[in-house]
């Protein structure tokens, strides 16, 4: 089970959050003006990296508010937890 | 000759505490401080299990943790405890032991035929059996053939509970390696957890600085504790083993921030023909038996080995006055442990490799491949030794390399075994590579032959390392026996992910950190229950306990509903839709982002107005549907299905937070709201006749109109909206006053002949309506159009699912459309989940998704999902269910006052 650190409430149990998959995806609109392949790349072509992943999360069982994690899908090790409107932070190589 | 009792030693014994018990009904006796397997080889029984696949007899191979063939059943009744280890069943005056997988008896078993039809078992056999159409001729016998254990029938009348803890350090084994981490870590300043599954006090003396004293180290020893599972970020499960009355046994949750595994190794057993016959047991396990518990497992000794701790059997058989028949090394030089042997006359065959086994229901004898031929040697027992393979199941479980994690001990060398020598093999089918299993050289011969490669292909294919093993006795002979077939070295074959739990654990261990019984899932009960049950109500789940009915006497639920629907459609009845999500949106953004969340723009509502809505999700598709209602200028409230709020309130949330920040505050008021209906030709006639303050006159309180004001002096929020198609008032109260104003609208109905009505019957109007329940006519590809509401789909601006109701398939013509259906014969109800077919043999055209008798029209009726249904109304068409078929015709989805006439005045 995972430990994440919400950024409001700290480390948590992973049964206390929602994950909300990939993050930083822009809804893109007007939809007049967005072509099916660009409609397309955004409901469907999400990344999936052997690696880094920044994805969203909410709190849900606990102060209901989402927020951003970057997570390494191979090892699940959790490098950052960050707020919305927080930019994703730079690691170190 | 089978095993018996020695006269002196076994440290662990105490002969003047005897103790009875019985194995597979026979009364047998030991002393305190056996084990059921050292009982059992002192005893003289061999045969303690059949085996998986071919019931071939099987014996105690190992002690401890160490142990893959004899699984017992324990106990009975309400006490049955499947899949035990006898080596870790500690022995018990009265304890009852049984084997399971044999039939009739252990000692001859009917399923040893499996053994002679062995090609129909080999490797793949599900893959390549389990399939159409044939498949069912194998499910009985993969049925009774899977699995070991029976699980007990009734109800564990035992009492388990779960703690959590956090840590600094975990130490899972008591050994001197992890006993040196522990007080290495202490010193340190760590608060420490180690535990240990042995019984006695080895860690007790670690515990003497408690856990909670400030900020110097400490530590917690936990003894009979096994250690199940290592998740991710130091999560580790442990289930301790308790005798205090009541409590049986103890489930830990770690949370660690470091880990040591100090677990040991476990001694490999050797590949030859027959290796598995009972008598045959690790070294280790032999000097265990012999040493601890002064049980032999055979007179004459025979020992198979790659290292020296076969010697070490070997020396204390010696001692303890046993015949040793010879040494049998594979290794070539000389060693310090073999001029010991010479010394004490024993033969040792340097070089040379058991390469059968023979006997049928134990071993008798071996056949040994030596530099100057084979030779055939007489024996007892075998004790073999192919070297250690590092305890590792709770370290390779999570599949990478654990955080903060590190091996030390035996657990950290490499595997100590030698390579396979393919030439020396007699017959691959009966030399075992997982005992548990059943699986053979030949089978890994087969898997590569075939061409699978991967360990975890492997695995999969041939069922190795799977089990309560999870290769404690077969990654290393496995990986062994595949590097030899892909001509490979061991290391570069790598190993398998392990799954826990590392030992078998009872079910109910794992489930003591949640409730069972009433409180496993507590009920929501409504704000009136107690009125619903005075009413006579009958109430079924639906997430929240609710009325399905209301019964008179003599009556069944089909004809209360039909009388409680037709007293609805002809006079007034009165329902409770407490259950209805209530979601209120409330500042100047608010209009605005409902706008964007909704199909139908809800921003136009004027004030004191209420619309049908649909919620989608950006794929299109139908999310939720109900009304939203405009209290006032900068406040929604938002309806949604009863068992859909937490869905919807989270969609809310989540456009909220991450998408529209907008300024509005958003509110789940559900519960604090009670909502009692009044629905029928007389509803306003009957709360007409109650003193309050709203001018119910329909010209100034119409349909999807919501008032505010005070009724029989209690406050209330009335909503015109109806979901039976009738003239409707959802009268919404403060939850605490739902049974004082259900009473007031009772007893204003007398004259009016009120009727309560439940869910039967609100099934009953809505399916006459074609009012749809979201789930349940929709599918997850619905979209607005399918189900009637194509112009609410095409409004204008942009909302989530607008650009995927743009595409050219969501107006496709082979959509799945909702539709009504009349069955050709009127008493026929259609059953929900029946095809419907074009003609009898077609293809699915979609399927009925409600329906009911129609007490208005007086015959069955159905709505359901059809492909291009819109455009099909008067098709006739074949419904199919199970074998059985009905005529029935295609019709638009409203069956009662299309129009919606009754819904106003």
């Amino acid at each position: 089970m995972l430990l994440i650190s919400c950024p409001w409430c700290g480390p948590r149990d992973e049964d206390e959050f929602l994950n909300g998959g990939e993050a930083h995806l822009d809804r893109p609109e007007p939809p007049e003006a967005i072509s099916d392949e660009d409609w397309a790349a955004y409901l469907f072509f999400h990344h999936n990296p052997r690696g880094m992943l920044a994805e969203r999360w909410a709190h849900s069982y606990g102060c209901r508010r989402w927020f951003h994690a970057l997570r390494d899908t191979v090892t699940h090790r959790i490098h950052a937890t960050y707020k919305l409107d927080e930019p994703r932070p730079e690691l170190p190589e | 000759m089978s095993g018996f009792r020695l006269n002196r030693g076994g440290s662990d014994i105490d002969r003047g505490r005897p103790l009875a018990f019985r194995f597979n009904g026979r009364l047998l006796h030991g002393f305190a401080g056996d084990t059921l397997a050292s009982a059992l080889i002192a005893n003289g029984v061999s045969i303690v299990a059949r085996s998986f696949k071919y019931h071939r007899p099987r014996g105690i191979v190992g002690s401890g943790f160490a142990e893959t063939n004899a699984l017992v059943q324990l106990g009975s009744g309400d006490r049955l405890v499947p899949n035990m280890p006898a080596t870790l069943v500690p022995l018990a005056e009265g304890l009852e032991a049984s084997s399971p997988n044999s039939w009739p008896s252990v000692d001859f078993d009917l399923g040893r035929v499996n053994d002679r039809v062995r090609a129909l078992l080999s490797a793949g056999f599900y893959y390549k059996s389990f399939m159409w159409p044939g498949w069912h001729l194998f499910e009985g016998f993969i049925r009774r053939a899977a699995g070991i254990g029976r699980a007990p029938a009734l109800p564990d009348p035992d009492r388990y509970e779960a703690r959590e803890i956090r840590v600094d350090r975990l130490v899972i084994g008591a050994g001197r390696a992890g006993r040196e981490a522990a007080e290495r870590a202490v010193a340190a300043g760590e608060h420490v957890l180690i535990l240990d599954a042995a019984l006695d006090g080895s860690v007790a003396h670690l515990g003497r600085h408690p856990l909670d004293t400030g900020h110097e180290g400490g530590c917690l020893a936990l003894a009979r504790t096994t250690a199940l599972g290592l998740y991710d970020h130091g999560f580790v499960t442990a289930v301790e083993e308790i005798e205090a009355a009541g409590l049986r046994q103890r489930l830990w949750k770690i949370r660690a921030q470091a880990i040591t595994l100090a677990t040991g190794a476990f001694e490999q057993p050797l590949i030859f023909a027959n290796n598995d016959l009972p008598g045959i047991l690790l070294a280790s396990a032999w000097q265990d038996y012999l040493q601890r518990h002064a049980a032999a497992p055979g007179r004459t000794l025979l020992v198979a080995t790659t290292t020296d701790n076969g010697y070490a059997a070997a020396f204390a058989a010696q001692d303890a006055g046993l015949t040793v028949r010879a040494i049998v090394d594979r290794r070539e030089a000389a060693t310090d442990a073999a001029q010991e042997a010479e010394r004490r006359s024993i033969a040792v065959h340097r070089g040379a490799a058991v390469i059968a086994a023979h006997g049928s229901r134990r071993v008798r004898a071996a056949t040994i491949a030596t530099p100057s031929g084979t030779i055939r040697i007489a024996c007892h027992s075998i004790a073999m030794s192919g070297g250690w393979a590092p305890a590792r199941q709770l370290f390779n479980q999570p599949g990478c390399m654990p955080e903060r994690c590190e091996l030390v001990g035996m657990a950290a060398e490499t595997v100590s075994a030698e390579p396979l020598d393919l030439a020396l093999t007699r017959d691959p089918k009966t030399s075992f590579i997982d005992f548990q299993t059943d699986v053979t050289l030949a089978d890994m011969a087969l898997a590569t032959r075939e061409n699978y490669r991967s360990v975890e292909h492997v695995k999969r294919y041939t069922v190795w390392g799977m089990g309560t093993d999870q290769g404690k006795l077969s990654a290393a002979n496995g990986a062994a026996a595949l590097a030899a077939l892909q001509d490979s070295a061991s290391h570069r074959i790598g190993a398998t992910r392990n799954r826990p739990p590392f030992a078998p654990v009872a079910i109910a261990t794992l489930a003591a950190s949640r409730h069972n019984g009433a409180l496993h899932r507590p009920w929501r009960h409504l704000p009136a229950h107690g009125w619903h049950e005075a009413h006579g109500a009958v109430f079924e789940d639906f997430g929240w306990l609710r009325p399905s009915h209301y019964p008179l006497p003599g009556e069944d639920i089909a004809a209360a509903a039909r009388r409680e629907a037709a007293a609805v459609r002809n006079g007034v009845g009165i329902m409770d839709s407490s259950s209805l999500g209530k979601i209120e949106l409330k500042g100047p953004d608010a209009g605005r982002f409902l706008d964007l969340l909704s199909a139908g723009r809800p921003s136009t509502i004027a004030v004191g107005d209420i619309r049908y809505n649909l919620l989608l999700t950006e794929l299109g598709t139908v999310l939720d549907d109900g009304v939203v209602t405009r209290l006032g200028p900068d406040h929604f409230l938002l309806n949604t299905s009863s068992s859909h709020t937490e869905t919807v309130m989270r969609w809310i949330e989540d456009w909220h937070q991450c998408q529209w920040p907008f300024d509005f505050v958003t509110r789940n008021v559900t519960e604090e709201w009670a909502a009692l209906t009044i629905a029928g030709p007389q509803a306003r006639a009957l709360l007409a006749s109650l003193p309050g303050t709203i001018d119910l006159a329909p010209e100034r309180f119409p349909h999807l109109a919501v008032r505010e004001g005070v009724l029989t002096d209690h406050p209330v929020r009335i909503m015109r909206v109806s979901f039976t198609g009738e003239r409707s008032y959802e009268i919404n109260v403060p939850a605490p006053l739902a049974v004082e104003m259900a009473d007031r609208l009772w007893r204003a109905g007398t004259d009016f002949g009120l009727v309560p009505f439940g869910l039967d019957a609100l099934e009953i109007l809505r399916i006459e309506k074609g009012y749809i329940v979201i789930g349940t006519d929709t599918d997850g590809e619905s979209q607005p159009g399918d189900i009637g509401f194509r112009k609410m789909g095409q409004t204008p601006g942009d909302f989530l699912g607008k650009r995927s109701l743009m595409r050219a398939s969501a107006s496709g013509s082979d959509r799945q459309h909702l539709v009504g259906l009349m069955p050709s014969d009127p008493a026929h109800v259609p059953l929900v989940g029946a095809h419907i077919l074009q003609q009898a043999g077609g293809k699915a055209q979609g399927f009925v998704t409600s329906s009911c008798f129609s007490p208005t029209l007086g015959r069955g009726i159905a709505l359901a999902l059809m492909k291009g249904g819109q455009r099909r109304h008067g098709e006739k068409v074949t419904l199919w269910s199970e074998g059985l078929s009905w005529q029935a015709e295609v019709t638009m989805p409203r069956f009662v006052d299309p129009k919606g006439e009754r819904l106003h005045g």
